[in-house]
């Protein structure tokens, strides 16, 4: 059985285009192969501490 | 594909030829990514956008410069109304590509037609007040707000969804149905449009179609697509039914019958409305071309009824024509007569003519013929009717009489009075008592001495109706045919133009008032007048050659 306030609770007011722009900044655009880099870049470092 | 370590142009290999590292971690990358956009694109090929979505946003997770996927994620989000997920999608996507990239044309397409995103710009707004609307507990303005959004976004998924949940709040469940049914068209796997078509068809008592057939293991077989949203199992059909075969059937047979009703009752009426016009239209022409003829038979009819009338006419004429032309023959024969002297043949001949054959010139001598031979006509007639009284032929005499009377119509004649009493008495046996009473007036107002001896008879032979009065009566003709002979012997010597004497008028009347009272001794002996027995009268004398002849023609010589 459908219950009306718990499913209202699910629907939020969608973004109209004056905050498209700010959307858009927002955006974590951040990919697997980013932190791919960002582990190897670690690891890098941590390479060179052990070094010195 | 450039290597994450020197930025380098990869290749086919697992390692960067520029700065040697293993890429091959990197490759794998790409191709999970791929790979989930090509599962992403195979739902989206069939509507399945929820499951698109979701797949095409793992895909960017994996590769944010996945172009291709992050294009249609932005499509997907377009169809389903989320137009300004779709707007940064496509923006980011032609940021990271700028050149050959399909977002950049939907972009210009969405640029190009500002009234377009004012109007879905202003959807959105509306779906956003319509929230607050709900939550607010004003359901009925959210459910305006909610239409006029639906009417001018009609992809917009979110919207339909939310009127079917206020819609399912006050248990309009076939209202908040049929809007799952459209929203489930645009998006056929979304799961909060699936679950409330399950809680209306629960509510509205229908199996709900995910639990139509089931296969073993649970899941519904051939008709069920599965995919892994996060760590949730998403079993979704692959079409959208909301029918069994039954209801399929019915909805042909009511397709059929709805058909049948279009045709019957706007298809038919036209074809019979054409043909009853044409009906119509058929007869109307023949009723004219009826008509026509009709007419221009009845114009023939009258030219043939004019001409023969003509014909008739022409013929009548031609008639008269010869009879009067046979008239004026008889005329000019008469006048001959006249001219060689024979005056009897004169007058016999004059008597079968009529004045009103002729006119003009032939009137006037007509006039004059019977002018000069006036006497002897009478003459003529007077003895021709009583020769036939006498013989009892009373036709012949009223029709001789009659003439004689007409001949003479001042009455100068001295047999005139004689003439009328005996036309009277021709009329009266011959039962023509009109005639009789109309003779024996005149007779009486003419002669009023004698009026007693015509009074008995007038009236209709009031005699007749007595027992006696037949034999009064026969007896009375009798009398008269007695007085007749004298007096027609008498009326021979009176006409006789010589004037050698003879009985006047009065005398005549006094011997016939005789007669009558002779007459009652009874006596049939009528006494005829007798050329061969009695001395010739001559009742004319012909003025060149001195000759005198009887009341019958015949020569009388001296002696």
């Amino acid at each position: 059985m459908i219950n009306y306030e718990e499913e209202l609770k699910k629907f939020h007011p969608s973004m109209d285009v004056s905050e498209a722009e700010d959307a858009i900044y927002s955006r974590d655009l951040t990919d697997v192969t980013d932190i791919l880099k960002e582990m190897l870049q670690d690891e890098k470092e941590k390479k060179g501490k052990n070094v010195r | 594909m450039k290597c994450i370590y020197c930025g380098a142009e990869l290749t086919g290999d697992s390692f960067c030829h520029s700065c040697g590292a293993d890429v091959s971690i990197q490759k794998r990358i790409i191709r999970i990514s791929n790979l989930l956009y090509n599962r992403g694109l195979e739902k989206a090929s069939v509507r399945d956008l929820s499951g698109a979505e979701s797949l095409l946003r793992q895909s960017i997770k994996f590769n944010k410069e996945n172009i291709d996927a992050r294009n249609l994620l932005g499509l997907c989000y377009f169809e389903t109304g989320e137009v300004v997920s779709a707007l940064v999608e496509w923006v980011i996507s032609s940021n990271l590509k700028p050149e050959n990239n399909l977002a950049q044309t939907y972009l210009e397409d969405l640029r190009g037609n500002k009234n377009r995103l004012d109007t879905i710009n202003s959807t959105i707004r509306k779906y956003n007040q319509s929230i607050e609307y709900c939550r607010g507990g004003h359901e009925d303005m959210a459910v305006m707000q909610l239409k006029k959004v639906i009417s001018q976004n009609p992809k917009m998924v979110k919207a339909y969804q939310l009127l079917a949940l206020l819609y399912m709040k006050y248990g309009e469940w076939d209202r908040a149905g049929r809007l799952l049914k459209k929203a489930s068209q645009i998006d056929n796997t979304n799961t909060t449009t699936l679950r409330y078509l399950t809680a209306v068809r629960e509510e509205k008592g229908k199996r709900p179609f995910a639990r139509r057939k089931s296969s073993p293991d649970g899941t519904e077989e051939g008709r069920s697509m599965r995919y892994v949203s996060g760590n949730d199992l998403v079993i979704a059909p692959t079409t959208f039914r909301d029918s069994s075969t039954i209801a399929t059937v019915i909805n042909i047979f009511l397709g059929v019958l709805l058909g049948a009703a279009i045709v019957w009752f706007l298809t038919v009426p036209a074809v019979r409305q054409n043909v009853n016009d044409k009906a119509n239209k058929s007869v109307t022409d023949a009723n004219t071309s009826l008509a026509t003829a009709t007419a221009a038979a009845q114009d023939l009819q009258d030219q043939i009824d004019s001409a023969n009338s003509d014909a008739d006419a022409a013929r009548k004429e031609r008639d008269d024509a010869n009879k009067r032309i046979e008239g004026y023959n008889d005329l000019l024969a008469v006048a001959d007569l006249y001219v060689l002297g024979d005056q009897n043949k004169t007058v016999e001949a004059l008597g079968k003519l009529s004045a009103d054959d002729y006119d003009g010139e032939g009137k006037t001598l007509y006039d004059d013929i019977t002018q000069m031979v006036g006497g002897a006509l009478f003459n003529q007639y007077y003895t021709d009717g009583t020769t036939a009284y006498v013989n009892k032929d009373y036709a012949g005499a009223a029709a001789s009489l009659q003439q004689a009377v007409d001949s003479d119509p001042e009455g100068k004649a001295d047999n005139y009075q004689s003439a009328l009493y005996y036309l009277g008495f021709a009329y009266y046996f011959q039962g023509d008592y009109d005639k009789a009473d109309e003779i024996f007036r005149q007779f009486a107002d003419r002669y009023p001495s004698r009026a007693a001896e015509v009074q008995p008879y007038m009236s209709g032979g009031a005699s007749q109706s007595s027992d006696t009065g037949g034999g009064a009566s026969q007896s009375q003709g009798q009398a008269s045919v007695n007085m007749d002979s004298t007096q027609a012997q008498a009326s021979a010597q009176g006409t006789d133009q010589t004037g050698t004497g003879g009985t006047s008028g009065t005398d005549a009347a006094a011997s016939s008032q005789g007669a009558v009272q002779q007459g009652d001794g009874g006596g049939s002996d009528i006494t005829v007048y007798d050329s061969s027995q009695s001395t010739p009268q001559i009742v004319w004398t012909d003025p060149y050659t001195g000759q005198g002849y009887d009341m019958y023609g015949n020569p009388v010589y001296a002696g």
